[in-house]
């Protein structure tokens, strides 16, 4: 899939552990480990919402669209 | 009269036991069996073959089907499997069509067996084509955070 999901870029700048950011956002590690190796097919926009208010982040900086 | 799923499924697990019962005694009993309930003489053979014809693909119909009803017991049923599954029941029944097809070339009234199993491939098909797409949408669901 084209859409990169950078949680692990914004977890190394906010210095925070998967673990904490799954109990903060409130899904289950295993969800947030789908998210994170980009096996995901879509993603909440409460979901979106909970992460960018854990990480202190724009949509975008989670984000990313490369060409295949 | 309103079933509960628990006994719904049994009973369709227990009506395939009983077919798959009777596939044996036919088989087994063709040769015996035919004569006793034809009138016509001359088409027993003709019957007797085609009952060993179609005989394997009516059981992998029911092993297919005992198998679909076990993963509907385990409440696991939208997955490849099963979609492949299907797909083997609506080609054995095509197969099915197709051998009475070629019966109905000698006797007319195998005809009618062949349409009604054709259109069993068809129904089946269509089922298959359905839980395939139901499956993706179950992956993606799964999938969606």
């Amino acid at each position: 899939m084209p859409i990169v999901v950078n949680i692990d870029v914004m977890l190394a700048r906010r210095k925070m552990s998967a673990g904490e950011l799954a109990e903060k956002v409130g899904i289950t590690p295993a969800n947030l480990s789908i998210l994170k190796n980009n096996k995901a097919k879509a993603i909440r926009f409460s979901t979106l919402e909970a992460l960018c208010r854990a990480l202190d982040c724009k949509p975008a900086d989670l984000l990313d669209y490369t060409d295949d | 009269m309103r079933i509960s799923n628990d006994k719904s499924l049994l009973l369709s697990r227990v009506c395939v036991g009983v077919f798959a019962a009777l596939l044996a005694v036919l088989v087994a009993g063709a040769p015996w069996i035919w004569p006793y309930v034809l009138h016509r003489k001359g088409v027993v053979a003709l019957y007797v073959a085609v009952t060993y014809a179609s005989a394997l693909p009516a059981g992998v119909v029911l092993y297919c089907l005992n198998r679909l009803l076990r993963s509907a017991a385990d409440t696991d049923v939208f997955t490849d499997a099963n979609v492949r599954r299907l797909r083997a029941v609506s080609w054995c029944l095509a197969a099915a069509a197709l051998v009475y097809f070629a019966g109905g070339l000698f006797d007319w009234y195998l005809f009618v067996l062949s349409v009604m199993a054709a259109f069993g491939a068809l129904i089946v098909r269509v089922l298959k084509n359905v839980l395939a797409e139901a499956v993706e949408i179950k992956r993606e669901n799964d999938f969606t955070i």
